[in-house]
Protein backbone atom coordinates (compact mmCIF):
# COMPACT_ATOMS: atom_id res chain seq x y z
CA UNK A 1 0.00 0.00 0.00
CA UNK A 2 1.42 3.30 -0.85
CA UNK A 3 1.38 5.90 1.73
CA UNK A 4 -0.09 9.32 2.86
CA UNK A 5 0.09 12.45 0.24
CA UNK A 6 -1.98 15.67 0.36
CA UNK A 7 -3.91 14.98 -2.29
CA UNK A 8 -4.90 11.47 -0.61
CA UNK A 9 -4.55 13.04 3.13
CA UNK A 10 -7.26 15.81 1.36
CA UNK A 11 -9.51 13.20 -0.44
CA UNK A 12 -9.55 10.79 2.87
CA UNK A 13 -10.80 14.13 5.19
CA UNK A 14 -13.75 15.17 2.71
CA UNK A 15 -14.88 11.76 2.01
CA UNK A 16 -13.69 11.42 -1.66
CA UNK A 17 -12.64 8.28 -1.61
CA UNK A 18 -14.65 5.26 -2.16
CA UNK A 19 -15.55 3.34 0.69
CA UNK A 20 -13.43 0.01 -0.18
CA UNK A 21 -10.14 2.59 -0.60
CA UNK A 22 -10.97 4.38 2.78
CA UNK A 23 -11.59 1.39 4.64
CA UNK A 24 -8.33 -0.04 2.94
CA UNK A 25 -6.69 3.12 4.19
CA UNK A 26 -8.20 2.56 7.58
CA UNK A 27 -6.47 -0.76 7.92
CA UNK A 28 -3.15 0.71 6.68
CA UNK A 29 -2.93 3.62 9.73
CA UNK A 30 -4.34 1.52 12.30
CA UNK A 31 -1.49 -0.83 12.43
CA UNK A 32 1.50 1.82 11.92
CA UNK A 33 3.25 3.29 9.26
CA UNK A 34 6.09 5.05 10.18
CA UNK A 35 6.16 7.11 6.47
CA UNK A 36 2.15 7.96 7.33
CA UNK A 37 3.27 9.60 10.83
CA UNK A 38 6.05 11.53 9.61
CA UNK A 39 3.64 13.11 6.72
CA UNK A 40 1.20 13.73 9.80
CA UNK A 41 3.95 15.47 11.60
CA UNK A 42 5.19 17.27 8.83
CA UNK A 43 1.76 19.08 7.38
CA UNK A 44 2.91 22.73 8.50
CA UNK A 45 -0.83 24.25 8.61
CA UNK A 46 -2.41 22.53 11.90
CA UNK A 47 -6.08 21.79 10.85
CA UNK A 48 -9.20 19.76 11.98
CA UNK A 49 -7.46 16.85 12.58
CA UNK A 50 -5.26 18.86 14.90
CA UNK A 51 -7.92 20.25 16.67
CA UNK A 52 -9.00 16.67 17.18
CA UNK A 53 -5.93 15.16 18.62
CA UNK A 54 -5.32 18.54 20.95
CA UNK A 55 -9.09 18.32 22.13
CA UNK A 56 -8.33 14.34 23.13
CA UNK A 57 -5.15 15.44 24.99
CA UNK A 58 -6.44 17.92 26.33
CA UNK A 59 -9.19 15.46 28.41
CA UNK A 60 -5.87 12.97 29.16
CA UNK A 61 -4.24 14.31 32.18
CA UNK A 62 -5.65 16.80 35.25
CA UNK A 63 -6.42 20.35 33.36
CA UNK A 64 -4.83 23.21 32.78
CA UNK A 65 -4.64 26.60 34.72
CA UNK A 66 -8.16 28.16 35.23
CA UNK A 67 -8.87 31.58 33.31
CA UNK A 68 -8.65 34.46 35.74
CA UNK A 69 -10.23 38.02 35.38
CA UNK A 70 -7.53 39.82 34.66
CA UNK A 71 -6.55 37.36 31.23
CA UNK A 72 -10.33 37.71 31.00
CA UNK A 73 -10.50 41.38 31.48
CA UNK A 74 -7.46 41.70 28.85
CA UNK A 75 -9.37 39.64 26.14
CA UNK A 76 -12.27 42.11 26.24
CA UNK A 77 -10.40 44.94 25.86
CA UNK A 78 -8.55 43.47 23.03
CA UNK A 79 -12.53 42.88 21.44
CA UNK A 80 -13.33 46.03 21.81
CA UNK A 81 -10.42 47.88 20.52
CA UNK A 82 -11.11 45.54 17.39
CA UNK A 83 -14.41 46.43 17.44
CA UNK A 84 -13.63 50.33 17.49
CA UNK A 85 -11.74 49.79 14.50
CA UNK A 86 -8.39 49.20 15.86
CA UNK A 87 -8.35 45.96 14.04
CA UNK A 88 -5.14 44.99 14.93
CA UNK A 89 -3.68 42.68 17.75
CA UNK A 90 -1.40 43.64 20.00
CA UNK A 91 0.57 46.80 18.38
CA UNK A 92 4.43 47.16 18.38
CA UNK A 93 5.24 49.03 21.41
CA UNK A 94 5.84 52.82 20.67
CA UNK A 95 8.91 54.71 19.72
CA UNK A 96 10.04 54.72 23.65
CA UNK A 97 11.87 58.03 24.51
CA UNK A 98 13.60 57.88 28.21
CA UNK A 99 13.06 61.10 30.56
CA UNK A 100 16.34 63.18 30.82
CA UNK A 101 18.20 62.76 33.94
CA UNK A 102 16.95 58.97 33.80
CA UNK A 103 18.74 57.58 30.90
CA UNK A 104 19.35 59.78 27.95
CA UNK A 105 18.47 57.47 24.87
CA UNK A 106 16.42 57.28 21.38
CA UNK A 107 15.30 54.18 21.27
CA UNK A 108 12.71 53.01 18.23
CA UNK A 109 10.00 50.92 17.41
CA UNK A 110 9.72 47.45 18.54
CA UNK A 111 11.39 45.80 20.95
CA UNK A 112 13.34 42.57 19.17
CA UNK A 113 12.77 39.10 19.29
CA UNK A 114 15.67 37.92 21.39
CA UNK A 115 15.37 37.30 24.85
CA UNK A 116 18.05 36.90 27.44
CA UNK A 117 17.82 32.63 28.17
CA UNK A 118 14.96 32.35 30.66
CA UNK A 119 16.06 31.47 33.87
CA UNK A 120 14.55 30.11 37.00
CA UNK A 121 14.13 32.13 40.32
CA UNK A 122 10.42 33.90 40.31
CA UNK A 123 9.24 33.40 43.94
CA UNK A 124 6.42 31.10 44.82
CA UNK A 125 3.14 32.72 45.84
CA UNK A 126 0.48 31.00 48.16
CA UNK A 127 -2.19 32.93 45.81
CA UNK A 128 -2.62 33.80 42.67
CA UNK A 129 0.07 36.02 40.72
CA UNK A 130 -0.48 38.93 41.68
CA UNK A 131 -3.79 38.62 43.70
CA UNK A 132 -3.07 40.38 46.99
CA UNK A 133 -4.22 39.93 50.57
CA UNK A 134 -7.61 40.52 50.44
CA UNK A 135 -10.39 39.47 48.15
CA UNK A 136 -11.02 43.79 47.20
CA UNK A 137 -6.96 43.08 46.17
CA UNK A 138 -6.34 45.55 42.51
CA UNK A 139 -4.56 42.36 40.06
CA UNK A 140 -1.49 43.80 39.27
CA UNK A 141 1.23 42.45 37.03
CA UNK A 142 4.65 44.25 36.43
CA UNK A 143 6.94 43.47 33.00
CA UNK A 144 9.78 44.77 32.27
CA UNK A 145 11.89 45.75 29.44
CA UNK A 146 15.61 45.58 29.82
CA UNK A 147 17.13 48.82 27.69
CA UNK A 148 21.02 48.13 26.72
CA UNK A 149 23.51 49.64 24.40
CA UNK A 150 23.70 53.33 24.65
CA UNK A 151 22.29 56.28 22.55
CA UNK A 152 23.97 54.73 19.05
CA UNK A 153 23.42 51.22 18.66
CA UNK A 154 20.27 51.08 21.74
CA UNK A 155 18.87 47.83 22.09
CA UNK A 156 15.47 46.40 23.76
CA UNK A 157 14.82 43.10 24.77
CA UNK A 158 11.82 41.57 26.92
CA UNK A 159 12.29 41.22 30.34
CA UNK A 160 13.16 37.64 31.76
CA UNK A 161 12.13 37.19 36.03
CA UNK A 162 15.91 35.77 36.97
CA UNK A 163 17.50 36.95 34.23
CA UNK A 164 21.11 38.46 34.31
CA UNK A 165 21.16 42.18 32.99
CA UNK A 166 24.75 44.47 32.62
CA UNK A 167 24.76 47.09 35.13
CA UNK A 168 24.93 49.81 31.70
CA UNK A 169 21.30 48.11 31.07
CA UNK A 170 18.38 50.49 32.17
CA UNK A 171 14.58 48.50 32.86
CA UNK A 172 11.80 50.15 31.47
CA UNK A 173 8.71 48.81 33.56
CA UNK A 174 5.29 48.31 32.25
CA UNK A 175 2.34 48.10 35.06
CA UNK A 176 -0.90 46.08 34.58
CA UNK A 177 -3.84 46.38 36.60
CA UNK A 178 -7.34 44.56 36.88
CA UNK A 179 -8.87 48.59 37.27
CA UNK A 180 -7.33 51.84 38.26
CA UNK A 181 -5.65 51.57 41.61
CA UNK A 182 -2.28 53.63 43.07
CA UNK A 183 0.51 52.45 42.18
CA UNK A 184 4.04 51.97 43.44
CA UNK A 185 7.15 50.75 42.45
CA UNK A 186 10.16 49.87 44.63
CA UNK A 187 13.51 48.15 44.29
CA UNK A 188 14.58 46.06 46.80
CA UNK A 189 17.74 44.30 47.68
CA UNK A 190 18.71 41.92 50.24
CA UNK A 191 20.19 43.17 52.96
CA UNK A 192 18.85 47.12 51.85
CA UNK A 193 15.82 49.30 53.26
CA UNK A 194 13.12 49.22 50.01
CA UNK A 195 13.91 52.31 47.49
CA UNK A 196 10.22 53.53 46.57
CA UNK A 197 11.08 55.20 43.38
CA UNK A 198 7.56 55.72 41.28
CA UNK A 199 4.34 56.52 42.98
CA UNK A 200 1.13 57.15 41.04
CA UNK A 201 -2.90 56.56 40.28
CA UNK A 202 -2.64 54.40 37.13
CA UNK A 203 -5.79 53.59 34.83
CA UNK A 204 -7.19 49.98 34.55
CA UNK A 205 -4.87 48.47 31.74
CA UNK A 206 -1.26 48.21 30.47
CA UNK A 207 0.56 52.04 31.24
CA UNK A 208 4.23 52.08 30.81
CA UNK A 209 5.86 53.98 33.81
CA UNK A 210 6.55 57.63 32.96
CA UNK A 211 8.05 60.57 34.24
CA UNK A 212 6.51 63.91 33.48
CA UNK A 213 4.95 62.18 30.84
CA UNK A 214 7.49 60.19 29.04
CA UNK A 215 8.84 56.79 29.58
CA UNK A 216 11.06 56.69 32.07
CA UNK A 217 13.66 53.60 32.67
CA UNK A 218 15.36 52.81 35.80
CA UNK A 219 19.07 53.05 35.37
CA UNK A 220 21.40 50.14 37.43
CA UNK A 221 24.31 51.67 36.61
CA UNK A 222 25.13 51.72 40.28
CA UNK A 223 24.08 48.69 41.45
CA UNK A 224 25.05 45.01 41.27
CA UNK A 225 24.07 41.43 42.31
CA UNK A 226 20.27 40.47 42.99
CA UNK A 227 17.68 43.50 42.94
CA UNK A 228 14.15 42.44 43.60
CA UNK A 229 11.29 45.26 41.43
CA UNK A 230 7.89 45.43 43.24
CA UNK A 231 4.83 46.59 42.09
CA UNK A 232 2.40 47.74 45.20
CA UNK A 233 -1.05 48.34 43.78
CA UNK A 234 -3.82 49.37 46.62
CA UNK A 235 -7.26 50.77 46.11
CA UNK A 236 -6.94 52.39 48.83
CA UNK A 237 -4.27 56.03 49.20
CA UNK A 238 -0.65 54.30 49.48
CA UNK A 239 1.91 56.66 50.90
CA UNK A 240 5.66 55.61 50.60
CA UNK A 241 6.02 54.07 54.03
CA UNK A 242 3.11 51.58 53.18
CA UNK A 243 4.65 51.04 49.49
CA UNK A 244 8.13 50.37 51.57
CA UNK A 245 6.82 48.06 53.99
CA UNK A 246 5.06 45.92 51.55
CA UNK A 247 7.53 45.63 49.51
CA UNK A 248 9.85 44.99 52.11
CA UNK A 249 8.03 41.77 52.97
CA UNK A 250 8.47 40.32 49.42
CA UNK A 251 12.17 41.58 49.63
CA UNK A 252 13.72 38.07 50.68
CA UNK A 253 11.68 36.39 48.54
CA UNK A 254 8.95 35.71 51.74
CA UNK A 255 6.02 33.92 50.67
CA UNK A 256 2.64 36.35 50.36
CA UNK A 257 0.23 34.13 52.77
CA UNK A 258 -2.99 35.21 52.74
CA UNK A 259 -3.27 37.64 55.42
CA UNK A 260 0.31 39.21 55.60
CA UNK A 261 1.59 41.72 57.63
CA UNK A 262 1.60 44.80 56.03
CA UNK A 263 0.35 43.47 53.12
CA UNK A 264 -3.34 44.44 53.83
CA UNK A 265 -5.08 45.37 50.80
CA UNK A 266 -2.57 45.42 48.86
CA UNK A 267 -1.32 43.04 45.85
CA UNK A 268 2.04 42.66 44.79
CA UNK A 269 4.01 41.60 41.89
CA UNK A 270 7.81 41.31 41.86
CA UNK A 271 10.97 40.66 38.95
CA UNK A 272 13.89 39.80 39.66
CA UNK A 273 17.12 40.41 38.18
CA UNK A 274 21.44 39.89 38.94
CA UNK A 275 23.25 42.88 38.01
CA UNK A 276 26.73 42.12 36.31
CA UNK B 1 -28.17 21.47 29.56
CA UNK B 2 -28.07 25.60 30.10
CA UNK B 3 -25.83 27.47 28.54
CA UNK B 4 -23.30 28.94 31.30
CA UNK B 5 -22.96 25.57 32.66
CA UNK B 6 -19.57 23.27 33.05
CA UNK B 7 -20.20 20.32 30.96
CA UNK B 8 -19.04 16.63 31.40
CA UNK B 9 -18.47 14.47 28.65
CA UNK B 10 -17.50 15.13 25.16
CA UNK B 11 -21.53 15.30 23.62
CA UNK B 12 -22.94 17.64 27.03
CA UNK B 13 -19.76 19.72 26.64
CA UNK B 14 -20.27 20.14 22.96
CA UNK B 15 -24.13 21.04 23.21
CA UNK B 16 -22.44 23.72 26.38
CA UNK B 17 -20.66 24.95 23.64
CA UNK B 18 -23.28 25.22 20.91
CA UNK B 19 -25.35 26.94 23.37
CA UNK B 20 -22.90 29.45 24.66
CA UNK B 21 -21.85 30.51 20.87
CA UNK B 22 -25.16 31.00 19.91
CA UNK B 23 -25.75 33.04 23.14
CA UNK B 24 -22.31 35.07 22.92
CA UNK B 25 -23.14 35.97 19.08
CA UNK B 26 -26.44 37.44 20.02
CA UNK B 27 -24.43 39.51 22.68
CA UNK B 28 -24.62 37.60 26.06
CA UNK B 29 -21.20 38.42 27.67
CA UNK B 30 -21.95 35.54 30.18
CA UNK B 31 -21.66 33.43 27.59
CA UNK B 32 -19.00 34.21 26.22
CA UNK B 33 -16.86 34.41 29.96
CA UNK B 34 -18.33 30.51 29.89
CA UNK B 35 -16.32 29.23 26.74
CA UNK B 36 -13.03 31.63 28.34
CA UNK B 37 -13.80 29.49 31.43
CA UNK B 38 -14.41 26.18 29.89
CA UNK B 39 -11.66 25.91 27.36
CA UNK B 40 -8.70 28.59 28.74
CA UNK B 41 -7.13 25.14 30.54
CA UNK B 42 -6.55 23.03 27.50
CA UNK B 43 -5.50 25.89 25.65
CA UNK B 44 -2.95 26.90 28.34
CA UNK B 45 -1.87 23.15 28.32
CA UNK B 46 -1.19 23.57 24.53
CA UNK B 47 0.89 26.43 24.75
CA UNK B 48 2.54 25.03 27.25
CA UNK B 49 3.85 22.60 25.09
CA UNK B 50 5.66 24.44 23.19
CA UNK B 51 9.07 24.89 24.86
CA UNK B 52 10.28 27.73 22.85
CA UNK B 53 7.53 29.42 24.84
CA UNK B 54 8.51 31.21 27.70
CA UNK B 55 5.39 31.50 30.48
CA UNK B 56 4.40 34.98 29.20
CA UNK B 57 4.68 33.97 25.24
CA UNK B 58 2.50 30.77 26.83
CA UNK B 59 -0.29 33.10 28.05
CA UNK B 60 -0.29 35.66 25.44
CA UNK B 61 -0.61 32.65 23.00
CA UNK B 62 -3.98 31.81 25.01
CA UNK B 63 -5.23 35.67 24.80
CA UNK B 64 -4.61 35.74 20.91
CA UNK B 65 -6.29 32.14 20.40
CA UNK B 66 -9.25 34.02 22.70
CA UNK B 67 -9.13 37.14 20.88
CA UNK B 68 -9.47 35.62 17.55
CA UNK B 69 -11.77 32.84 18.14
CA UNK B 70 -14.06 35.50 19.65
CA UNK B 71 -13.70 37.72 16.49
CA UNK B 72 -14.54 34.97 14.23
CA UNK B 73 -17.06 33.40 16.38
CA UNK B 74 -19.56 34.01 13.75
CA UNK B 75 -17.82 31.95 11.14
CA UNK B 76 -17.76 28.63 12.97
CA UNK B 77 -20.02 26.39 11.67
CA UNK B 78 -20.27 23.92 13.64
CA UNK B 79 -20.66 25.90 17.12
CA UNK B 80 -20.55 22.47 19.40
CA UNK B 81 -17.09 22.00 17.58
CA UNK B 82 -15.95 25.41 19.54
CA UNK B 83 -13.42 23.95 21.66
CA UNK B 84 -11.36 21.83 19.02
CA UNK B 85 -11.43 24.58 16.47
CA UNK B 86 -10.01 26.72 19.85
CA UNK B 87 -7.04 24.29 19.90
CA UNK B 88 -6.09 24.81 16.49
CA UNK B 89 -6.21 28.50 17.12
CA UNK B 90 -3.90 28.46 19.63
CA UNK B 91 -1.62 26.08 17.92
CA UNK B 92 -1.35 28.19 14.98
CA UNK B 93 -0.82 31.62 17.20
CA UNK B 94 1.84 29.40 19.45
CA UNK B 95 3.56 28.19 15.92
CA UNK B 96 3.55 31.88 14.18
CA UNK B 97 4.60 33.29 17.74
CA UNK B 98 8.10 30.77 17.54
CA UNK B 99 8.45 32.28 13.89
CA UNK B 100 8.23 35.59 15.04
CA UNK B 101 10.26 36.87 11.91
CA UNK B 102 7.10 37.24 10.29
CA UNK B 103 5.42 40.75 9.07
CA UNK B 104 2.68 41.74 11.64
CA UNK B 105 0.58 43.09 8.99
CA UNK B 106 1.56 39.64 7.07
CA UNK B 107 0.72 37.88 10.86
CA UNK B 108 -2.51 39.67 10.63
CA UNK B 109 -3.74 38.79 7.15
CA UNK B 110 -2.62 34.94 8.00
CA UNK B 111 -4.28 34.68 10.75
CA UNK B 112 -7.97 36.53 9.54
CA UNK B 113 -7.49 33.57 6.56
CA UNK B 114 -6.55 31.23 9.18
CA UNK B 115 -9.79 31.98 11.19
CA UNK B 116 -12.15 31.70 8.04
CA UNK B 117 -10.27 28.44 6.78
CA UNK B 118 -10.44 26.50 10.85
CA UNK B 119 -14.49 27.29 10.61
CA UNK B 120 -15.46 25.67 7.47
CA UNK B 121 -12.77 22.76 7.37
CA UNK B 122 -14.07 21.69 11.03
CA UNK B 123 -17.44 20.82 8.73
CA UNK B 124 -16.11 18.50 6.39
CA UNK B 125 -14.48 14.96 8.71
CA UNK B 126 -16.68 13.01 9.89
CA UNK B 127 -16.43 13.59 14.18
CA UNK B 128 -15.87 10.44 16.42
CA UNK B 129 -17.11 10.92 19.93
CA UNK B 130 -15.11 12.51 21.60
CA UNK B 131 -14.88 9.90 24.78
CA UNK B 132 -13.98 7.27 22.06
CA UNK B 133 -11.31 9.65 20.97
CA UNK B 134 -10.17 9.69 24.71
CA UNK B 135 -10.03 6.19 25.12
CA UNK B 136 -7.90 5.86 21.62
CA UNK B 137 -5.21 8.29 22.84
CA UNK B 138 -5.06 6.10 25.68
CA UNK B 139 -4.48 3.11 23.86
CA UNK B 140 -1.65 5.06 22.15
CA UNK B 141 0.05 5.65 25.54
CA UNK B 142 -0.43 2.54 27.07
CA UNK B 143 1.39 1.22 23.61
CA UNK B 144 4.22 2.89 24.02
CA UNK B 145 7.84 0.96 24.34
CA UNK B 146 8.95 2.04 27.55
CA UNK B 147 11.74 5.15 26.96
CA UNK B 148 12.36 8.41 26.77
CA UNK B 149 8.80 9.27 24.69
CA UNK B 150 6.46 7.81 26.95
CA UNK B 151 8.55 9.20 30.06
CA UNK B 152 8.11 12.74 28.05
CA UNK B 153 4.34 11.87 27.25
CA UNK B 154 3.84 10.78 30.90
CA UNK B 155 5.05 13.85 32.37
CA UNK B 156 3.39 16.32 29.74
CA UNK B 157 -0.15 14.94 29.81
CA UNK B 158 -0.41 12.19 32.16
CA UNK B 159 1.15 13.92 35.02
CA UNK B 160 0.07 17.60 33.24
CA UNK B 161 2.26 19.15 36.28
CA UNK B 162 5.23 20.75 34.08
CA UNK B 163 5.71 22.48 31.07
CA UNK B 164 7.81 21.16 27.93
CA UNK B 165 10.47 23.98 28.96
CA UNK B 166 10.40 22.55 32.65
CA UNK B 167 10.22 19.09 31.76
CA UNK B 168 13.16 19.49 29.02
CA UNK B 169 15.34 21.06 32.50
CA UNK B 170 14.20 17.97 34.58
CA UNK B 171 15.17 15.60 31.91
CA UNK B 172 18.59 16.82 31.19
CA UNK B 173 17.95 17.47 27.58
CA UNK B 174 17.19 19.56 25.45
CA UNK B 175 14.02 21.60 24.66
CA UNK B 176 14.19 20.57 20.67
CA UNK B 177 14.31 17.16 21.93
CA UNK B 178 10.96 17.34 24.05
CA UNK B 179 9.27 19.18 20.96
CA UNK B 180 10.49 16.48 19.01
CA UNK B 181 9.26 13.75 21.25
CA UNK B 182 5.80 15.35 21.89
CA UNK B 183 5.37 15.91 18.20
CA UNK B 184 6.50 12.32 17.45
CA UNK B 185 3.90 10.95 19.98
CA UNK B 186 0.80 13.62 18.13
CA UNK B 187 1.52 12.28 15.30
CA UNK B 188 1.11 8.58 16.28
CA UNK B 189 -2.44 10.19 18.11
CA UNK B 190 -3.36 12.07 14.72
CA UNK B 191 -2.72 8.53 13.05
CA UNK B 192 -4.49 6.52 14.91
CA UNK B 193 -7.56 9.44 14.43
CA UNK B 194 -7.35 9.62 11.07
CA UNK B 195 -7.56 5.71 10.93
CA UNK B 196 -10.91 5.91 12.42
CA UNK B 197 -12.07 8.60 10.31
CA UNK B 198 -10.72 6.63 7.54
CA UNK B 199 -13.28 3.59 8.97
CA UNK B 200 -16.13 5.85 9.43
CA UNK B 201 -15.25 6.88 5.70
CA UNK B 202 -15.23 3.58 4.71
CA UNK B 203 -18.73 2.15 6.28
CA UNK B 204 -20.65 5.21 4.76
CA UNK B 205 -22.50 3.78 1.34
Amino acid sequence: MAHLTEPVYAQLIRGELPPDEAAAWARHLATGCDACEAFLAARPEPDALDARADRALAALGPPGAPGNDLEYRRIEQRLAAEARGAGRLRLPRPALAVAAGVVAAGLAGLWLASRAPERPGRPEWTGEKGMGAAPAAVPVRLRFLVIAGGAGAPSVEKGVSGQAVPAAASLQFEVELGRAAQVALARAAPGRLPEVFFRASLPAGRTVVAVEGRPAAYPLADLSGPQRFVAIASSAPLDEAAAARAAGQVAGGARMEPIAPGLEGLSVDAVDVTVQ
Amino acid sequence: MTAHGKAEGGEDAGAADAADVAAALRGDRAAQRALYDRHRPAVHRLARGFPALDADDAEDVVQDAFVRAFASLARLEQPARFGGWLLTIARNRAITRIARGRARSQLAEDLGREAEALGTAEAEAPDPEAGAELELVRRVVDELPDGPEKETVRLFYLEGQLTAREIAARLGVGKSAITMRLERFRAKVKRRLLAEVARLRGEES
